[in-house]
């Protein structure tokens, strides 16, 4: 009996050696949570064909905050970068003002431009427009839109009166022209508001009468459609004006000028190619552009003339 | 003994081995492929969550680095107040590095790196990533690291890379803790497993055991294993079946039974068959004398005295054949087996009166040396004395004419005795001696003999639980008398 026992445990012995052998063996395996880096093909930069092209910077101004900017525009960059013989970067600003000066002294060839601001730049600066957005329309107009809290009482410019009013910059349409105009209109001064502050960007308007810090606002309606869904309610809109401009200044090296214009005239929408390309652009430009001149904005002029806007 | 002769041995072993063993390789395997599933899913889940750490930090970092186009932005401070609050809240970060498309260190949790340039082929080859990418491995500084790597760009646009290792020692314990679960749990199932199998086994193999003893036990004259109890199981079935042998066993038996009476009475009719001279003589002597007594009284029968002389000895006479009578009547009678106190040398008396004449016509001398203290033995008397006969039979066969027997008794050893017939014949050849307890087996001439005597003798010994011994030379020289076999019956005292 001893004798077989002492067989059987011959048997189990190495099974029990070799399982815990192939347990440690396991055990390690499994504690070995190595793992490389995926392939990466380097990429030569000092190689690439757009490191040779001269570069072009392009001023916005500060109707968004930078991130948003970089996220709208930058693709644009890329765009332009691609299809013409020009490095193009974006140059922020911390202001409106900072982006005419930039453009006027050279430091951007090209910029992107509110309606307003440029009115009032031309009057001082050598710049004229080249482009202007299309709106979902296939319109170069753009639209303010007057916005409220989705629950609130407001339905018509009239309910703002003893109103707290939330605007963007006095440098854009949205946040000076607009306003006195519209109101003008229906027959509510300023005064009769209860007040009113300017936020230097147009979200940071929405996020103020989101917060119930202001009854309304108003803000670009490319803006205010993108809050809709989100707590937003556009109860007015104002007349349809000319687009935002891409502005030059005057003379400037035509070349570079030509590229742009040609590079951006030829985004059709209607072409999958690119409509699938400008998804990740800001909306005001996902439509395309239209060449435009001086003379485009010349009856807005006259309206802002004719509310004391200088 | 070899391993596998121990296992072929065995059917509990057998079950045991092969079944533990499938078992154990089946849990080990289930538990390995779940063990790496599992594994998979940790290091997916940590991997993700660092990804997540990642772009989540990436925002504030890409904030920073787009704010600092701004000339009034100091980005340097802006950076280090962000990685100090990022690496409080996510403890877990064992370093975080940002670099700047030159690979100049312009943030990073240990302030010592700041402004060193990662020029080694690894970090320029993880630096050109358009996507988020990470890695674990075993960091010399760090230890072990998921690292992350983040290009911080917007479209074309691109700042620099963000690097982050975050401890990979929690995923380490996790799978860790994952193996020994899995690990012990395997073992109790196993062991679980193996204990079932081990009982269920011993149950299967107990029964047969419990079976294998009540067969060894088994009362040939029982129908049935009556002591087993009733099972619906294969065990059941197989004690039904075994119930059923037994029943065939025992009706072959009786028909075997059957069969050996009616050799035993075959050969009892042989054997009175070949005692009949002897019988016929000791007969025919007081029937002569019973003669001459009535032709006597016929002449005289006034001499009543002479009469009354005669009629005595008729009587003698007849009494004498009535004695012979009855001993052949009782040898020859058949009846069942009767055991009881048998005196096995009365029972030798009785057969050599029987076989008297034949002796004495042969002149073969009978030697007894008998045992007095020979105690009485439990024993169907008739059949032993069959027994005797068969073999005093063979003996004087054997013997052509003046031959010598020898007749002894005595105690073979504790609890069993002897008897012992050895004659000085022919003897018998080795080729003969091992065919000699064959049924129908004889070297004697045809109507001499059944062939049956030693088989019938072999097998009621046997039935008693004894055996019978066999020697002898056979005689070789033309006088004879140099030959000779000895018979040895040894039979037990008590009943088996």
């Amino acid at each position: 009996m001893i004798e077989r026992k002492t067989q059987i445990w011959s048997i189990i012995v190495p099974i029990l050696i070799a399982i815990i052998i192939s347990s440690v063996f396991i055990y390690n395996t499994a504690l070995n949570v190595e793992q490389p880096f995926p392939e990466i093909i380097i990429k030569n930069i000092n190689e690439h064909p757009d490191t040779l092209k001269p570069i072009i910077y392009f001023g916005v101004i500060s109707r968004y905050s930078p991130n948003i900017i970089y996220k709208g525009y930058q693709p644009i960059m890329d765009y332009l970068t691609d299809n013409t013989p020009y490095k193009f970067e974006l140059k922020l600003s911390s202001s409106y003002q900072e982006t005419v000066r930039q453009l006027v002294d050279n430091e951007v060839s090209a910029a992107f431009f509110g309606t307003l601001i440029y009115l009032k730049a031309r009057k001082s600066f050598n710049i004229e427009p080249i482009l202007k957005p299309l709106n979902a329309d296939g319109k170069p107009f753009f639209q303010s839109a007057l916005i409220t809290k989705e629950d609130s009482d407001i339905k018509t410019i009239s309910d703002l009166k003893d109103k707290k009013l939330a605007l963007p910059s006095e440098q854009s349409f949205s946040g000076s022209g607009l306003l006195l105009y519209e109101l003008k209109n229906s027959g509510l001064g300023l005064s009769e508001l209860d007040s009113i502050h300017h936020f230097l960007h147009h979200h940071t308007v929405v996020h103020q009468v989101l917060m119930g810090n202001f009854d309304a606002g108003v803000v670009k309606d490319r803006v205010a459609k993108e809050f809709t869904d989100n707590g937003i309610r556009i109860f007015a809109y104002s007349t349809p004006r000319s687009s935002s401009p891409i502005v030059i200044k005057k003379e400037y090296d035509e070349e570079i000028v030509n590229s742009i214009k040609a590079a951006l005239l030829k985004v059709d929408i209607q072409k999958p190619y690119y409509k699938d390309l400008v998804k990740n652009w800001d909306n005001e430009f996902a439509n395309g552009f239209v060449a435009t001149s001086e003379k485009d904005f010349d009856p807005l002029d006259s309206i802002l003339q004719a509310n004391g806007n200088n | 003994m070899s391993p596998i002769n121990v296992i072929n041995r065995s059917l509990k072993t057998q079950i045991l081995l092969f079944i533990g063993i499938l078992i154990t390789l089946l849990m080990i395997g289930i538990s390995f492929s779940i063990l790496f599933e599992w594994r998979a899913l940790i290091i997916e889940s940590r991997t993700q969550s660092a990804r997540d750490v990642t772009r989540a930090f990436s925002i504030s970092i890409l904030d920073a680095l787009i704010y600092s186009e701004n000339a009034s932005f100091h980005l340097e401070e802006q950076l280090e107040t962000q990685i100090a609050d990022f690496k409080q809240k996510v403890p877990d970060i064992k370093y975080l590095a940002i670099l700047d498309n030159e690979r100049n260190v312009i943030g990073h949790t240990d302030l010592t790196k700041y402004t060193n340039i990662y020029n080694d082929p690894k970090t320029i080859e993880i630096c050109s990533t358009d996507s988020l990418i990470n890695s674990i491995y075993n960091n010399q500084e760090y230890g072990w690291i998921i690292e992350t790597v983040f290009p911080l760009q917007i479209s074309g646009k691109r700042w620099g890379i963000l690097k982050i290792g975050i401890d990979a020692e929690p995923l380490r314990s996790e799978i860790r803790n994952l193996f020994f679960r899995l690990f012990f749990s395997t073992i109790f199932v196993i062991g679980i497993t193996l204990i079932v199998l081990y009982l269920l086994i011993e149950r299967i193999t107990g029964s047969l055991k419990e079976l294998t003893k009540i067969m060894d036990k088994i009362d040939i004259d029982s129908d049935e294993l009556d002591n087993q109890p009733k099972r619906n199981d294969e065990i059941g079935f197989l004690v039904q079946h075994f119930n059923v042998l037994q029943k065939r066993l025992a009706q072959q038996r009786e028909q075997l039974l059957s069969a050996q009476k009616q050799i035993y009475h075959a050969e009892k009719l042989a054997s009175i068959g070949r005692l009949a001279s002897g019988v016929a003589h000791e007969i025919n002597n007081p029937l002569n004398g019973i003669k001459s007594c009535m032709y006597s009284i016929s002449k005289d029968p006034r001499d009543i005295a002479q009469n009354e002389s005669y009629l005595g000895l008729i009587n003698e006479g007849l009494s004498h054949i009535e004695i012979i009578v009855q001993k052949l009547l009782g040898f020859a009678h058949q009846q069942s087996k009767v055991v009881g106190s048998v005196n096995v040398n009365s029972g030798i008396e009785k057969v050599l009166q029987l076989l008297d004449y034949k002796l004495s016509q042969k002149k073969i001398e009978i030697t007894h040396k008998l045992d007095k203290e020979l105690p009485t033995i439990y024993a169907d008397e008739q059949l032993i004395q069959e027994v005797i006969m068969n073999l005093l039979l063979n003996s004087m066969d054997a013997i052509t004419e003046e031959g010598k027997i020898v007749i002894e008794t005595g105690i073979q050893s504790q609890g069993q005795i002897y008897i012992s017939i050895e004659d000085n014949g022919s003897g018998i050849s080795d080729k003969d001696l091992e065919k000699i307890f064959d049924p129908f087996y004889t070297t004697k001439e045809i109507g001499e003999g059944t062939g049956l005597g030693l088989s019938v003798s072999i097998g009621i010994v046997e039935t008693h639980g004894g055996s019978i011994q066999v020697k002898s030379k056979v005689d070789t020289l033309p006088a004879g008398k140099a030959g000779g076999t000895t018979f040895k019956i040894i039979l037990p005292i008590k009943e088996l």
